[in-house]
C-alpha cells in the first residue's frame, strides 16, 4: 500500500492508533491545527460517510496546498447539508452551481486563477456519485481529457440519498433502492450494469486517479496530499457508507466501508497514466454475503449459496469462478462460464430468468471474438 | 478604426478590446466565427493573460463561464439556438449567483423541425432568464453592444446577452467602426468583483435557500435587473461621448412623433422596416417603426412614451407562442394604457424566412388600414397549409 506503513500491531488495524504514533507519523486530524475545513453544526445525519470523508478530503487538501484552495461542489447531501442559507459550514473559499457541472465550473475557476496571476490557488471539485458518474459524466469527461488542473474528488454512497435512495450508475447489481426494490424474482438493481468510474478515469490517462474509502482515512490523507502533488486532471473515488440509504447502523459507517474492501467489492487503487501503480492488499478475504447486508453494495445472484468474490482491481472481473461460489453476471455472454447464462444456471440447478435467455440468444448471434488479435496500443500522455 | 468587415469578425475584435479573462465556447452554427477568430487572437498571444477553453457542451460552457466569473474573470462566451437550450440550466444560474457573464446569441431558430436559420426563437425561451437581453440592429450596434454590455454587467453584476441575428448579422460585410483598443480601455475599467473567491476572504456562494428567504432573494433581482434601466441609457451615452456614435440604450424610434401606426420590432428587421416606413410616408401614410434594443428588462415607460400617439400597433415577432401568439406583444401590450387594444402580431421571418420590404409595406398598409388581425403569419403559403390541414384528421 502506498500508505507508509506503520508497525502497530497492537491495534490491528491499519487504521487508528495515532496515540500509538510518533508525532510526526500521526494524521492530520490528529493536529491541533487542523484546518476543520467542513465545521460542526452542518445538518448531516449520524453516522454520514460522506462529512466524514469530505472532512478529511478538504483538510487533506488545505494542508498540502497552505490553505490556498477553492473548492466547488455539486448539488447533492454535501451541498444541502453544509450550506443551508444563511449558514456555512465550509471553512474555505466554495461555490455551488449546479448538479451536473461542478467538473466545469472547477475547470472555470482554475482558468480564472491563471488568467488573474493566482495559478498558485488550487481547486478542488467535488460531488456525490449521481453528480459525478451520471449527470456530471459530460463535464468530468471534458475536465479529464483537458487535463484542467483539478483534483475532483466523488463521494459515493451508490445512489441518489439526498433525493431518497434512487438507483444511481453506481449502485452495484442487486443493490435494493427506492427505484430498484426487491419485487418479484429480481433482487434488486439489474445485474450486469453500472459504471466503473476510476477506471473510465484512468482510461482518459490522467496523471493520478484513486480509490479510498473512510474505512482508511489515513489512506484517503495520503492519497489526497499525493494528488495535491500532480499538475493536470486528478480523480478520486472515495466509498462513503450512508447509513439512511444502506439501512445501517450509523455506527457501522466504517465497518461497512471495510467490508466492502475486504470482500472486493470496492478496489482500493491507484494509478498514474492509466495504469494501475499501486493496490491495497486484501489481508483477509470474507465474504460478500453476510458482511453488507441490507446495504446496496449486497451482490448476490439470486438462487446461489454464496455471493460472488470480487478482483482488487475491476468489479467486473470474477476471480474464483468455481460453480456456486462465484457467479458475477456479465453483459457479454461469452463470459459466463459454461458458455452462457442459461447453461451456467442450468448446470447449477437454478431455473434461468428471461435476462438470461435473452443473453444466451444474444451469444448465438456473435460474431467471433476479435479481443485476443487485437491488442490495444496505449496512447500515453507525456511524463512530467 | 473604420473596416469592411464580417460581423462574426466585429463582435470578436469587440470582445477582445474588451479584456476578457476567460473565453470558453462549443461550437454551433452560427456562432462559429465568433469564438474561431477569438481564439486565434488568443492563440496569437495578442491578449494578454486571457484562457480560452474548448469544452465539451454548452452545457460546460456556460458552467466554465459561472466558476470563472466566481473567482474574479471577466468571462464571455457565445452560442445560438439548441446551444441555448442545452445550457438552459445554467444560464438561469449564472443570473441567480449574479455573475457579470456576457454571452453572444447568434439568434437562429429551435428545432425540430432542424433549421440553422435566424429567428428570436432561441433568445425568447431566456426571457426570464434574469439576464439582460440586447438586440443588435446592425453589425455596428453589435460590436459596440458588447463593450457597452460588459460595463453594463460588471455596473450592475448581472449577466448580459447580446442578440445579433444570425447569418443576417453574423455573417454579413459591412462597413465597422471597430472600437479601437485605448477607447475601449478608457471606457471599460478593468473587472472588479462584488465578491469573488478568494482564500483570503473565503465565502460560500450558492447556498441553499428555503422558504423564508427564497422571494426575497428573487425580488432583489428583479429590483437589480430594473437598474438597468437607468445603466443602459447611461451607459449608452458614457459610449455616444466616447466613441461619437450613438449605439445601445432601451429604444429607437423612427418617424413615430407623428406616426397613426407604429411597428414595434427587435433586432436587424429594423432596417428593412425603415425602408418600408421611408416608402409609405412618401405615400402619405404616417407610418413610424419603434425599435427595442433592450428586451429585458422590458423598457415600458420608454415604449409607452414612444407609442403614445399612435392609434395602430403592429408587434413584428421572430417568435412566437404556439398558441398563444405574440411574445413581444404581451410585454408591449402590458406597457400600454387600456392594456393596448388595437395592439396586433405580425409572426415573420421564421427560421431564415426573408422579410421582404414589399411584404412589410403590404402589411403596413393593412395595418394602416385596420384590415390586420390581431395574429398575422407573414408570407404564410396557404395552400400548403391547407392541404396539410385536410390530410389531418381532426379532433
Amino acid at each position: 500500500m502506498p500508505v507508509e506503513q506503520i508497525p502497530h500491531q497492537q491495534t490491528g488495524s491499519l487504521v487508528a492508533g495515532n496515540r500509538l504514533l510518533a508525532p510526526e507519523q500521526r494524521s492530520g486530524q490528529a493536529r491541533p491545527d487542523r484546518a476543520n475545513s467542513l465545521t460542526c453544526g452542518h445538518r448531516a445525519c449520524r453516522g454520514c460517510g460522506e462529512a466524514l470523508g469530505a472532512r478529511w478530503v478538504v483538510d487533506a487538501a488545505l494542508r498540502a496546498t497552505g490553505n490556498r484552495l477553492i473548492a466547488v461542489n455539486a448539488t447533492g447531501c454535501l451541498e444541502v447539508f453544509s450550506t443551508p442559507y444563511p449558514q456555512s459550514a465550509w471553512q474555505l473559499p466554495w461555490l455551488h452551481s449546479l448538479f451536473g457541472n461542478a467538473p466545469a465550473v472547477a475547470t472555470g475557476v482554475a482558468a480564472a486563477l491563471r488568467a488573474t496571476g493566482r495559478a498558485d490557488v488550487r481547486v478542488l471539485g467535488q460531488g456525490g456519485d449521481g453528480g459525478t458518474v451520471d449527470i456530471g459524466f459530460g463535464c468530468l469527461s471534458g475536465m479529464f481529457e483537458r487535463n484542467d488542473d483539478v483534483l475532483y474528488v466523488c463521494y459515493d454512497n451508490e445512489a441518489y440519498m439526498n433525493t431518497g435512495v434512487q438507483r444511481s450508475g453506481a449502485t452495484p447489481a442487486a443493490a435494493r433502492t427506492a427505484t430498484t426494490q426487491a419485487v418479484g424474482t429480481e433482487p434488486g438493481n439489474v445485474f450486469g450494469q453500472g459504471k466503473n468510474l476510476p477506471a473510465i478515469a484512468m482510461a482518459h490517462e490522467i496523471p493520478y486517479v484513486a480509490t479510498a474509502t473512510v474505512a482508511d482515512l489515513r489512506d484517503l490523507e495520503a492519497k489526497v496530499t499525493r494528488a495535491m502533488d500532480v499538475q493536470g486532471a486528478r480523480y478520486l473515488h472515495v466509498l462513503v457508507p450512508c447509513p439512511l440509504g444502506w439501512g445501517s447502523e450509523a455506527h457501522d459507517t466504517i465497518r461497512l466501508a471495510r467490508l466492502a474492501t475486504q470482500c472486493g467489492l470496492f478496489p482500493v487503487l491507484e494509478a498514474a497514466y492509466g495504469e494501475v501503480t499501486a493496490a491495497t492488499r486484501i489481508r483477509r478475504r470474507v465474504p460478500v454475503e453476510g458482511t453488507c447486508a441490507g446495504s446496496p453494495g449486497t451482490p448476490t445472484c439470486s438462487g446461489h449459496a454464496s455471493g460472488p468474490t470480487w478482483s482488487p482491481v475491476s468489479r467486473r472481473r470474477p476471480i474464483g469462478t468455481s460453480p456456486g461460489t462465484a457467479c458475477w453476471p456479465h453483459r457479454h455472454p461469452r463470459r459466463w462460464p459454461d458458455g452462457d447464462p442459461v447453461r451456467h444456471h442450468a448446470r447449477l440447478g437454478v431455473e434461468p430468468d428471461q435476462s438470461d435467455r435473452r443473453l444466451a440468444r444474444r451469444a448465438t448471434r456473435l460474431p467471433r471474438p476479435v479481443s485476443a488479435l487485437c491488442r490495444r496500443v496505449p496512447r500515453r500522455r507525456e511524463r512530467p | 478604426m473604420l473596416r469592411q468587415i464580417e460581423g462574426s469578425q466585429a463582435v470578436a475584435a469587440a470582445v477582445a478590446a474588451c479584456r476578457p479573462q476567460v473565453i470558453c465556447a462549443y461550437p454551433i452554427s452560427p456562432q462559429t466565427h465568433i469564438v474561431e477568430a477569438l481564439s486565434a487572437t488568443v492563440k496569437s498571444g495578442a491578449l494578454a493573460s486571457c484562457e480560452f477553453i474548448n469544452v465539451e457542451s454548452e452545457f460546460a460552457a456556460m458552467s466554465v463561464a459561472i466558476g470563472a466569473s466566481a473567482a474574479g474573470a471577466r468571462a464571455y462566451t457565445a452560442t445560438a439556438s439548441q446551444g441555448l437550450l442545452y445550457m438552459a440550466e445554467a444560464v438561469y444560474n449564472a443570473a441567480g449567483l449574479g455573475l457579470p457573464i456576457v454571452m453572444t446569441i447568434a439568434n437562429r431558430a429551435i428545432g425540430a423541425p432542424i433549421n440553422i436559420w435566424n429567428d428570436h426563437s432561441d433568445s425568447m425561451v431566456m426571457r426570464d432568464a434574469g439576464w439582460v437581453q440586447l438586440y443588435a440592429e446592425d453589425n455596428q450596434e453589435a460590436a459596440d453592444l458588447h463593450v457597452q454590455a460588459f460595463a453594463l454587467a460588471e455596473r450592475l453584476s448581472v449577466p448580459v446577452m447580446v442578440c445579433m441575428d444570425g447569418f443576417v448579422l453574423t455573417h454579413a460585410f459591412e462597413r465597422v467602426d471597430v472600437p479601437e483598443q485605448d477607447a475601449v480601455d478608457a471606457f471599460l475599467p478593468p473587472y472588479r468583483p462584488r465578491q469573488r473567491l478568494d482564500p483570503a476572504d473565503p465565502v460560500t456562494i450558492g447556498a441553499m435557500v428555503g422558504p423564508e428567504a427564497f422571494t426575497e432573494v428573487r425580488y432583489l433581482a428583479h429590483v437589480n435587473q430594473l437598474r438597468a434601466l437607468d445603466a443602459v441609457p447611461a451607459i449608452a451615452a458614457g459610449f455616444a461621448a466616447a466613441f461619437g456614435r450613438s449605439t445601445g440604450g432601451l429604444v429607437r424610434p423612427y418617424r413615430v412623433d407623428d406616426a397613426d401606426t407604429v411597428v414595434v420590432a427587435l433586432g436587424s428587421v429594423l432596417g428593412t422596416l425603415k425602408d418600408a416606413v421611408d416608402e409609405l410616408r412618401d405615400g402619405g401614410l404616417r407610418v413610424g417603426v419603434l425599435g427595442v434594443t433592450t428586451y429585458r428588462p422590458f423598457p415600458s415607460a420608454a415604449v409607452r412614451a414612444a407609442l403614445g400617439g399612435a392609434r395602430r400597433i403592429v408587434v413584428l415577432e421572430r417568435a412566437f407562442s404556439a398558441g398563444t401568439g405574440g411574445i413581444v406583444t404581451a410585454d408591449v401590450r402590458g406597457a400600454l394604457p387600456g392594456a393596448g387594444a388595437g395592439t396586433v402580431t405580425v409572426v415573420a421571418g421564421l427560421g431564415g424566412r426573408p422579410i421582404t420590404r414589399a411584404s412589410l409595406r403590404q402589411v403596413l398598409a393593412d395595418a394602416h388600414g385596420g384590415r390586420l388581425e390581431p395574429l398575422t403569419f407573414l408570407d404564410l403559403d396557404l395552400r400548403l397549409v391547407e392541404r396539410e390541414l385536410a390530410r389531418t384528421p381532426t379532433g
